[in-house]
């Protein structure tokens, strides 16, 4: 028998996990999530802006996964159909939660124990995050999806909901922030 | 064109989005304006450090316990999306308290640290968590271990009063005491219904909350 190509042979075993995850084998998912947490986490924890949301939300992502696993066909990979749903859970979810904690708690004064951390590297990617970090949430979420994940302007519209123009004038803040942040 | 509609552009200038007739003015333009041509430097060097962002990143810990029990759950129709909403028959009393602590915890964790852990940034030192809490037995041997852990943290935070000022230390105190209650809560009712799946993870994760929280002061605590 010819072995198929190193990709190929991938997405058979990847198209293999779905299917099995469809008919309810739970390991096979965990293969799945084992696969792809590692992206999942990412986009959430900058888009999320701290580690704990991050991780609710990265949790949420997979079981939506989980739920809408009967409607992937199949068409694409796994990780360019979870992809989008990330997005969508973790943008509809981290504005409903953070609502929820500012109704709760009362320690901002918390936040002076922190000082701030002079390394003695250029490690700018590390600035460059922390940076993100500062942008308001509007602007973050177009600068994350844009110019990290490589989605178009018109995509981000129909991922967040608001229109094309608005999405390109986020991304100009956010850059200028972001400059502006760097460079101080 | 002016410098201004020139750097108005120059977003789309890059991306490749500008119709055909305004790159070419921009172009241009940068091609006479020595600032404009700054400005494009900069921005293109942004846009290259977010090329470099790693397109992965490892979380603090493995989310895979949890996530399984919830999706066990969904399939038991016992579960939800939200987990501040779960559907269970009993003690909603415990676990209305239990579900307020957890949110105040992360937020603690994350008004305590701007610093983001799991991230970039630093990595948080993990103390063993308690892996099998499926149980009653396994539960029992699971909070012990997480009462050994936080008391050895609570000892060392103790040590380090000093070094945080009394405002921290009443917010602190006061979260740990919310935090306690709710444990409190949800132990009298699991001891009520000791198969209860929510409930015992539930406990698993307030008490992993406390030991968050408890590493993450320590460490800030050990910087001032």
């Amino acid at each position: 028998m010819t072995p198929l190509p190193i990709e190929q042979s991938g997405r058979a075993r990847e198209r293999e996990r779905v299917r099995a995850a469809q008919n309810g084998d739970l390991l096979a998912f965990e293969e799945l999530y084992r696969e792809n947490v590692g992206r999942v986490y990412a986009l959430c924890f900058r888009l999320a802006g701290e580690a704990t949301l991050a991780e609710e939300l990265t949790q949420d992502a997979f079981v939506r996964a989980w739920q809408k696993l009967p409607s992937f066909r199949g068409d694409s990979a796994f990780s360019t159909w979870l992809h989008p749903l990330t997005v969508n859970v973790a943008l509809s979810e981290r504005r409903s939660r953070r609502r929820r904690t500012s109704r709760v708690i009362a320690t901002d004064d918390l936040t002076l124990l922190e000082k701030p951390e002079r390394r003695a590297g250029p490690e700018l990617g590390v600035d460059l995050e922390r940076a993100l970090d500062g942008l308001p949430d509007g602007a973050r979420a177009v600068f994350v999806l844009h110019d990290i994940e490589g989605y178009k302007h018109h995509e981000i519209a129909g991922l967040t909901g608001v229109a094309t123009g608005t999405s390109k004038a986020q991304l100009h803040r956010a850059r200028k922030l972001l400059r502006e942040a760097l460079e101080r | 064109m002016t410098c201004g509609e020139a750097q108005e552009r120059l977003d789309g200038h890059l991306d490749g989005s500008l119709p055909e007739s305004q790159f070419h003015e921009v172009e241009l333009h940068l091609a006479g304006c020595e600032t404009c041509r700054q400005e494009e430097s900069r921005l293109r060097r942004l846009l290259d450090l977010a090329a470099t962002l790693p397109r992965e990143m490892k979380p603090r810990r493995d989310l895979w316990p949890e996530l399984a029990a919830r999706i066990e759950a969904e399939r038991s129709g016992a579960g939800s999306l939200a987990r501040s909403r779960p559907r269970l028959r009993t003690s909603p009393a415990a676990l209305a308290a239990a579900a307020a602590v957890l949110i105040a915890v992360a937020s603690v964790v994350t008004h305590v640290g701007g610093a983001r852990v799991g991230g970039p940034r630093e990595s948080l030192p993990t103390l063993a968590r308690p892996a099998a809490v499926s149980g009653p037995a396994h539960v029992q041997d699971a909070e012990t271990e997480y009462v050994r852990a936080t008391g050895q943290l609570m000892a060392a935070l103790n040590a380090r009063r000093g070094s945080l000022s009394p405002e921290t230390m009443k917010a602190v105190d006061d979260n740990l005491r919310t935090i306690d209650d709710a444990l409190r809560q949800v132990r009298e009712a699991l001891d009520k219904e000791p198969g209860n799946r929510q409930l015992t993870q539930m406990l698993a994760s307030t008490h992993q909350k406390k030991l968050d929280l408890l590493l993450r002061l320590l460490r800030l605590s050990a910087r001032i």
